[in-house]
């Protein structure tokens, strides 16, 4: 089909618009969180007689904003190991087998995939405090784990579904048990899916407040709870609080440019919300 | 393949239990408990007392519940139809190959979707800010004077439901985009031999292929604002949330931390839970039916 020029310049414009005013609300956290308060009140668009600075992150850093940002990495990556294996090895029970009820437990799978987190709090507030959960990071990892479970599940067995039988016929002729063969054939060849999973769960870990507001305290707080600390709704330090927010992102949009591919095959793959 | 092995092996038992035993202890038995403690007076720390169904009228005359749901229902009604829209009319465009640096936009457009929430209000909250704000000094080029927009009882819903959108179009726009690319070429290219021009082309063959998509965004979408409450939590800057403002996902937490009624806070998360239950069912039955049950 031949396409005139003026079309392929209006619909060149027309993305790139967007495209830009989607990206300049990032942008004006980042000017903001580098520019002294003086110049952020007259605008942070305004580059006549402009300064840089780093005050804000020395500020920030020291305030202990460090601690929240090594909470989110232990807490976002066991998360997101955790449920891989377990789900994992769930999925190729569901995939190689066959059982009573698995009918009934698939429905109850597909159900659980969309109960929110206020569905269980209160009873997990008391289940807590008996199991002397409360305020430790293995306390929400296994929360999380739960959680991501009935997705990743799914995820995963759809993908195992695909892989040819012969791979585990030939690996059980060679005396390989059930789980050896899980370990060993199925998670490598797995992997394009794993890494799928991996990357949606550990950027929706990261990003989880509610959880991490009820669950833990303040000193134990992710950064998606930390930068709270900096808000005020009348008086906004709009400098610390923008660097604070620049900090808390560094590590997901990394992950997210690394692995887009796979972080996009599984927000469309899967359904995470 | 699969279904083909027997379960009364011991490897079947190693494999399924750590699922089972995590999903029983932090989701199964907490949910089925919620629905309990919704019929009971608990502060969380005495022996919850059966009361029937009180908590269930207590909300109906308590206006805290009424304002929540008003809220709720009112982003809910500009957001989905939103998000839906701007998916889709985005997804068009970058599926489109005429566009140059494609995956650059992709990557803009799924920007707020990486970062938490509570970054995406801060974004918003300077965004929308007096003095500091793009959005007042563009409107002040056109003549509108700057107001204090989050501050403003009038207009602080709309920081809610701009934060959400700006947030979730990459959902939308990614699963849409899915949907295109795996759209069967022979189709369209029948369609455009047989005449059609591409809005027909659009409206005729592409929507109706697209369905299955809708279906995930507008039910995920569904769920996704009925649960807001990262951005309604930020504005309470460490006090409670002003009445005004709140939505049910707000109140759970504060019936349970700042009113100590865990049982009313319980009936809460009951009756979202339905509500999210109900606007998921058509998907629901959808995934059931087209990955299977057997196998």
């Amino acid at each position: 089909m031949k396409v005139s020029r003026r079309y392929k310049i209006t619909i060149n414009a027309v993305a790139w618009l967007i495209g830009v005013i989607l990206f300049i609300p990032l942008l004006g956290l980042f000017m903001v969180s580098i520019r002294p308060f003086s110049e952020i009140v007259s605008g942070w668009w305004n580059f006549s007689n402009a300064h840089f600075i780093l005050t804000n992150y020395m500020t920030v850093w020291h305030a202990g904003f460090w601690k929240n940002i090594i909470n989110s990495i232990l807490i976002a990556s066991v998360a997101t190991v955790l449920p891989i294996l377990v789900a994992g090895m769930a999925a190729y029970a569901f995939t190689s087998f066959s059982f009573p009820i698995k009918t009934l437990l698939f429905l109850m799978l597909v159900a659980i995939q969309v109960v929110p987190q206020q569905a269980v709090i209160v009873p997990l507030l008391k289940l807590f405090r008996d199991l002397h959960l409360y305020n430790q990071y293995y306390g929400i990892i296994l929360v999380h784990t739960a959680f991501a479970l009935p997705w990743t599940i799914f995820f995963l067995r759809n993908f195992f579904m695909s892989i040819p039988k012969d791979y585990e016929e030939a690996a059980r002729i060679d005396g390989l048990s059930d789980v050896g063969i899980f370990f060993r054939i199925i998670l490598p060849i797995a992997l394009p899916a794993v890494i799928s999973v991996a990357v949606v769960q550990f950027i929706f870990v990261w990003q989880d407040l509610f959880f991490a507001l009820t669950l833990l305290r303040p000193e134990k707080w992710p950064v998606s709870a930390g930068v709270t600390k900096f808000i005020s709704r009348y008086n906004p330090n709009w400098g610390q609080l923008s660097a604070a927010g620049i900090l808390a992102i560094i590590v997901p949009i990394t992950v997210y440019i690394l692995l887009q591919k796979y972080y996009m095959k599984g927000v469309s793959g899967g359904i995470k919300g | 393949m699969g279904g083909v092995r027997s379960w009364t092996s011991r490897d079947f038992f190693i494999l399924m239990t750590p699922a089972f035993v995590f999903l029983l202890i932090f989701i199964i038995y907490p949910i089925l408990t919620t629905f309990y403690l919704g019929f009971t007076r608990w502060d969380g720390f005495t022996h919850p007392q059966f009361i029937g169904l009180k908590n269930y009228q207590m909300m109906m005359h308590d206006p805290l519940f009424w304002t929540s749901v008003k809220n709720n229902m009112f982003i809910f009604v500009i957001f989905l139809p939103l998000v839906t829209l701007l998916g889709l009319g985005f997804a068009v465009l970058l599926h489109n190959r005429e566009v140059a640096g494609r995956n650059i936009l992709r990557g803009l457009v799924m920007l707020g979707m990486v970062m938490p929430l509570t970054v995406v209000g801060i974004v918003w909250m300077l965004l929308l800010d007096p003095n500091a704000g793009v959005v007042n000094h563009l409107l002040s080029l056109v003549g509108i004077s700057p107001r204090a927009w989050i501050q403003d009882p009038s207009t602080a819903i709309y920081f809610v439901i701009l934060g959400s959108l700006w947030a979730w179009q990459g959902f939308s726009t990614t699963v849409f985009l899915a949907g295109l690319e795996g759209l069967d070429v022979d189709i369209l290219e029948a369609s455009i031999i047989d005449g059609a021009n591409p809005w027909q082309r659009f409206r005729y063959v592409i929507l109706p292929l697209l369905r299955p998509a809708l279906v995930v965004v507008v039910t995920m979408s569904s769920i996704y604002i009925l649960k807001v409450f990262d951005l309604v939590y930020i504005l309470s800057g460490g006090e409670s949330v002003p009445m005004y403002l709140s939505v049910l996902a707000y109140m759970v937490y504060y019936e349970i931390f700042r009113m100590f009624r865990w049982g009313y806070a319980a009936a809460i998360a009951t009756l979202l839970t339905v509500a999210v239950f109900v606007f998921s069912i058509g998907m629901l039955k959808r995934m059931i039916s087209e990955r299977g049950a057997g196998s």
